[in-house]
């Protein structure tokens, strides 16, 4: 489907249109062409708004009167007028789009456009037009940067149709074009033509009217920097926008500020010879301009629509030389600006414009909350704080005329954002995620879950449990000491210990290695006490060593025990102490390397194998056997990995607590222990077999009580839980 | 690389103590022999070093820093030096001396061990409301069985041959299992001796 | 003369007392007396253990020998010196060479102990089992099958290898399976064979405490 072009926007309509979509504007097939009238042109443009109603002696009253009016509108203050590119510049920007849409017939009048137009991609020149149009339309070329700005936009359109050619091109000079509406019309449709100008320019007096509707569309940060360039103090004439979104009446006529306006927009032209009108009736594109650009303002949201590619980077592009034009137009911002500067470097604006805005229905100017807090700060009105180009009277720059007097920073910082990197979760997530955390938490982080709950009845449960076992030991010592049910099966382990003790030959040495903890001496107590009074029965000598800090001291006071039981054991020639062996497996693996390096002195720091018991031994072989006294399963396994391979058959027996002896067992099953004595049954059955009653037969009794009873807690403990609903544990 | 001097002599140290399982070579022996000397009194130092930290590396600043409960510092440090002035005088074989094994440490660890078992009774009560599976169940029993044997209870079952039978059959129930902790325990200090003598663990770097 | 010996040992069984007491209050909650008891163990355990090392290690095994001329316990005395630096974090480093003399004295000894004292020789046991049990009864047999299962079943319960198969998760094999849920019964024995040890242990512990407890409360009424 071929397209057309809107000579105007330059964007593509559809085969069928008439009017340009976007803009209005009639398009080709519709417009003047070449030698075509004006009142043809009007004729067909009223078909195409619905003017073909209006009879066409209603018509010529229109125009004539909209004439007469004109003319005395121009007659109220024909000096003032100022010129019509300054107007242009000043006010064009707003109404230009719209006027494009109305002013067709003045398409011709580019044809006589200066050479600064031709530039800008002008229409082929039309017929009908007149000198004097192009008079008022000769301007410096300094005050054009509106031009530019339109040209680039206008480029910038091309290559969104993709469709742009020299031909199809609008006519640039549109102030010019805006001459002859204005002299040919009323006071009372220039009232509401000018409305929105006006009300821009009574509440925020810039013209750059697009730019500020554009600005809320940007990000924040851009905005705040465009803020803060020295380029973007333009007085409050430009910067300063009406937001507010309220709807403002139109102007009436007479109303000053539409007279200040027809003053600066016709001063010039009051000087100017007056161009002859042509027979365009200047009624339709008024007509024209009511239809399309109402005189509420929902214009002026369609316009900043419109408008919008213009928004950010002209502006940006004609900073640079604001503060040149700033002294001598500061309500023309773009003066002072060369065209080839800016206008061939404008990059595309991304963002299209809204073409549903034009509709009347659309609530003009009234911007919703989030483009209102999008809105940057310094778009505020800010009338009062920026002198323009007088001296500046305070700061660094403080009497320096012209300069560029920077925003008011601390007014325009705000805040920021805040900005967090927690994560966001769902409720659904976070359930999610708790049940996944309890699946993997171990069964032991229940208790904190617990905690709250288990010391009120928990605490006195083990306070009542305790005291009863204490209760428990005491009974039994006091009311039955020494009574139990002695063990009539012996473990053959303990059996092998009393066969080997009772096989050693007195004439070598056995070493005792005494590694257990104070805290358990009174089980190992009960354990070895048996077979060193067993030993000392049998006049073994002994030699005792420790790997533990303490354990040559809690040996000598077992021995020191023993010793009383039997009278005839002398300790002071028969018993040798190394005291403490350094290193762990590594001292114990020393001892096999060579012994007597490893054990120089016995812990009085005497000469250790000097003395009689030892002075034939030089390495373990040479020992009758070796006792280890532990109460630590590592420990034991130490000794048995280090020592037991160079024991080379010399018995290697074990005294242990009853907690290590269970990791022991396999050592003893495997032949590398030779006995096993373990705990206090252990020490009973030793006792039981030696047939020589012994503490540990005598407290056998109160721990065999003691056993029973936790075992019986045990037993009721586990059937209630069995009973009891189960908590937090697995259940396989 | 982190220090490979320190990697480099700890490998070297490894390898000769190493081989002095395999060989006897008394070359090597000689070399050995004081290298496993000179560990041991290193291991001394190390546990004086462990100890001068304890004293003033924890209770020193504690006090220093004012924490809650100093005064339990103070009297640290106060049996530490009192118990080492007496000791360096006297020897550690001095009765004073040896009166703080017997008649400090031994009552003090000795009720910790009590009260521990008071402890562990208490939690045995609840034991089975947490670990309701099989293993539980299996572990529940097997402790109670253990703890009865223990108790020597069971002198009774002299009399009858199967109770007999079946009582020393369950000694030999945790051999297996305990056969194959220490082959599991063995395995991983193989692997991680030879970690460390490779040098792929440095646990001697910081 | 004797009559003070006597009233120092009462001193010192009061003190034992005393302390005990101290302990056992432990179960109505901590509290001072425990706190008391507990800081004046840590301390004079401290104190005798460093006394202990003066005198039986560093005495005997490195200054003695230096006194004596033995030019090559210098090495021990270098090492001891550079391990000594661990205490200032600023020129600790220094001591790493030191703990490389230890630590690969320790893995050293940890492998050869490991593997010849327990690796090869309960793989031997578990072996030799059918061997010593061949002559004998049937129910040796079984034993003896029995260890091997057990022990077998246990290290693989240790073994947490398994095969992934794409799309699957990692899952043991059926015999691995079987064998892991064996093992873990074993271990599950032997566990509770251990805690009925240590429970023992304490109870123990208990009985000498409270006998301790009536003897010195009777000595001391008595004395």
């Amino acid at each position: 489907m071929t397209e057309k072009i809107c000579p105007v926007c330059n964007r593509p309509n559809i085969s069928t249109a008439k009017r340009c979509w976007y803009c209005q504007s009639l398009l080709e097939d519709e417009q003047a062409e070449p030698g075509m009238t004006a009142e043809d042109l009007a004729g067909k443009e009223a078909e195409v708004t619905g003017s073909n109603e209006v009879p066409e002696w209603l018509a010529r009253v229109r125009q004539r009167k909209a004439i007469e009016e004109m003319q005395q509108t121009r007659s109220l203050s024909p000096e003032s007028l100022p010129p019509a590119e300054e107007s242009g510049g000043q006010s064009g920007n707003q109404p230009d789009n719209q006027e494009k849409a109305s002013r067709e017939p003045e398409k011709a009048e580019a044809s006589q456009l200066p050479e600064w137009l031709q530039g800008l991609g002008t229409p082929p020149p039309s017929e009908g037009v007149t000198k004097s149009l192009q008079m008022e339309s000769t301007p410096e070329p300094e005050n054009f940067s509106w031009l530019e700005k339109l040209k680039s936009w206008k480029a910038r359109d091309e290559e969104d149709a993709d469709t742009g050619s020299e031909q199809s091109e609008p006519p640039a000079p549109q102030p010019p074009a805006a001459q002859p509406t204005v002299e040919g019309s009323n006071e009372e449709w220039l009232a509401e033509f000018l409305t929105p100008a006006e009300e821009s320019r009574e509440e925020t007096p810039s013209s750059d009217l697009e730019t500020r509707v554009e600005t809320p569309a940007m990000p924040a940060e851009i905005a705040e920097e465009k803020s803060l360039q020295p380029g973007s103090e333009k007085g409050p004439e430009d910067e300063t926008y009406d937001f507010s979104g309220e709807e403002h009446p139109p102007l009436e006529e007479g109303h000053p500020v539409v007279t200040q306006f027809l003053d600066a927009e016709f001063s010039g032209s009051g000087s100017l010879p007056q161009p002859e009108l042509p027979s365009v009736p200047t009624e339709e594109p008024s007509d024209i301009l009511k239809e399309v650009a109402p005189t509420d303002n929902a214009d002026l949201d369609w316009l900043t629509h419109y408008q919008e590619p213009e928004a950010e980077e002209p502006e940006e592009k004609a900073l640079p030389s604001a503060s040149q034009a700033g002294t001598t137009q500061p309500s023309a911002p773009f003066l002072g600006v060369q065209p080839s500067d800016w206008g061939e470097s404008i990059p595309e604006p991304d963002i299209e414009p809204d073409f549903e805005a034009p509709e009347e229905e659309v609530e003009p100017a009234v911007l919703p909350a989030w483009m209102q807090g999008l809105r940057p700060i310094e778009t505020k009105p800010q009338p009062s704080s920026v002198p323009s180009e007088e001296t500046v009277r305070e700061g660094p720059l403080a009497g320096i005329e012209g300069a560029l007097v920077g925003a008011n920073l601390g007014a325009a910082f705000e805040k920021p954002a805040m900005y967090t990197n927690k994560v966001q979760v769902t409720d659904r997530q976070s359930l999610r995620a708790e049940l996944l955390q309890n699946l993997l938490s171990e069964p032991g982080e229940a208790k904190n879950a617990e905690e709250p709950r288990r010391p009120v009845r928990g605490k006195w449960l083990k306070r009542v449990m305790s005291l009863v076992m204490l209760v428990i030991v005491f009974a039994v010592l006091i009311l039955a000491p020494g009574t139990s049910l002695l063990p009539v099966l012996f473990p053959p382990e303990t059996a092998n210990a009393y066969r080997l003790v009772n096989e050693l030959s007195s004439d070598r040495p056995v070493l005792i290695a005494a590694d257990f903890e104070a805290g358990l001496s009174g089980e190992m107590g009960f354990a070895a006490q048996s077979m060193l009074e067993h030993l000392m029965l049998r006049n073994i000598p002994l030699a005792v060593l420790s790997t533990n800090s303490v354990g040559s001291t809690l040996m000598d006071q077992m021995l020191a025990n023993s010793q009383g039981l039997v009278s005839s054991y002398d300790a002071s020639t028969r018993v040798v102490n190394f005291g403490y062996l350094a290193g762990a497996s590594i001292g114990m693996q020393s001892l096999t390397s060579d012994l007597r390096t490893a054990l120089p002195y016995d812990r009085n720091l005497v000469q250790a194998w000097t003395h009689p018991v030892v002075q034939n031994v030089y390495s373990l072989v040479d020992l009758g056997a070796l006792v280890v006294v532990t109460d630590d399963a590592d420990t034991g396994r130490y000794w048995i990995e280090q020592v037991q391979p160079a024991l080379n058959g010399v018995p290697l027996i074990l005294v242990t607590s009853a907690q290590a002896a269970p990791m022991l067992q396999p050592y003893y099953a495997s032949g590398q222990v030779s006995a096993v004595v373990s705990g206090i049954s252990g020490g009973s059955a030793y006792e039981q077999m030696m047939k020589l009653p012994g503490n540990s037969s005598y407290f056998f009794g109160a721990y065999q009580v003691l056993v029973l009873a936790v075992a019986a807690l045990f037993l009721v403990g586990g059937l209630i839980s069995l009973v009891k609903p189960a908590e937090r544990g697995s259940k396989g | 690389m982190k220090s490979p001097i320190a990697a480099f002599i700890g490998f070297l140290v490894g390898a000769i103590v190493l081989a002095g399982y395999f060989t006897n070579s008394p070359l090597l022996a000689s070399i050995r022999n004081p290298i496993l000397d000179w560990t041991v009194i290193l291991a001394g130092v190390a546990g004086l070093i462990a100890i001068l930290n304890l004293v003033f590396g924890v209770h020193m600043k504690r006090i220093r820093d004012k924490a809650p409960r100093q005064a339990f510092s103070y009297i640290l440090i106060l049996s530490f030096v009192v118990v080492l002035i007496v000791g360096i005088l006297a020897g550690p074989t001095h009765p004073v001396v040896q009166k703080t094994v017997t008649n400090i440490q031994v009552p003090v660890e000795t009720s910790l061990m009590a009260v521990l078992a008071i402890t562990l009774a208490y939690a045995s009560l609840r034991f089975l409301q947490r670990q309701r599976n099989w293993m539980g169940i299996t572990f529940f029993i097997a402790t109670l069985f253990f703890f009865l044997i223990n108790s020597g209870v069971f002198s009774f079952s002299a009399d009858l041959p199967v109770l007999r039978t079946i009582v020393s059959a369950a000694h030999q129930l945790p051999v297996a299992g305990a056969r194959g902790i220490l082959l599991g325990i063995a395995l991983g200090s193989l692997a991680t001796g030879i970690r460390i003598l490779i040098g792929a663990d440095r646990p001697y770097n910081n | 003369m004797g009559q003070l010996n006597l009233n120092v040992d009462m001193v010192w069984t009061l003190v034992s007392l005393l302390l005990t007491l101290c302990v056992f209050s432990y179960v109505f909650g901590d509290n001072a007396f425990f706190r008391f008891a507990t800081a004046l163990f840590i301390g004079a355990a401290a104190g005798y253990f460093a006394v202990v090392i003066l005198y039986q290690v560093l005495l005997p095994k490195l200054i003695v020998p230096l006194i004596q001329g033995s030019t090559l316990s210098l090495v021990p005395l270098v090492l001891s010196g550079l391990l000594l630096t661990k205490l200032s974090p600023r020129i600790g480093r220094l001591g790493n060479i030191s703990m490389a003399v230890l630590v690969g004295s320790g893995a050293a000894i940890a492998i050869g102990g490991a593997a010849l004292g327990t690796i090869f020789n309960q793989v031997r046991a578990t072996v030799n089992s059918f061997g010593a049990t061949s002559a004998g009864t049937g129910t040796s047999i079984l034993e003896s099958i029995f260890l091997l299962i057990g022990t077998v079943a246990a290290l693989v319960y240790f073994n947490f290898g398994a095969r992934q198969k794409q799309g699957e998760a990692p899952k043991r094999s059926k015999i691995s399976s079987v064998l892991a849920g064996i093992g873990q019964f074993f271990i599950a024995v032997t566990l509770g064979a251990v805690f009925a040890g240590v429970l023992s242990a304490g109870l123990t512990a208990l009985v000498e405490r409270g006998d301790f407890i009536l003897r010195s409360i009777m000595s001391l009424a008595g004395g």
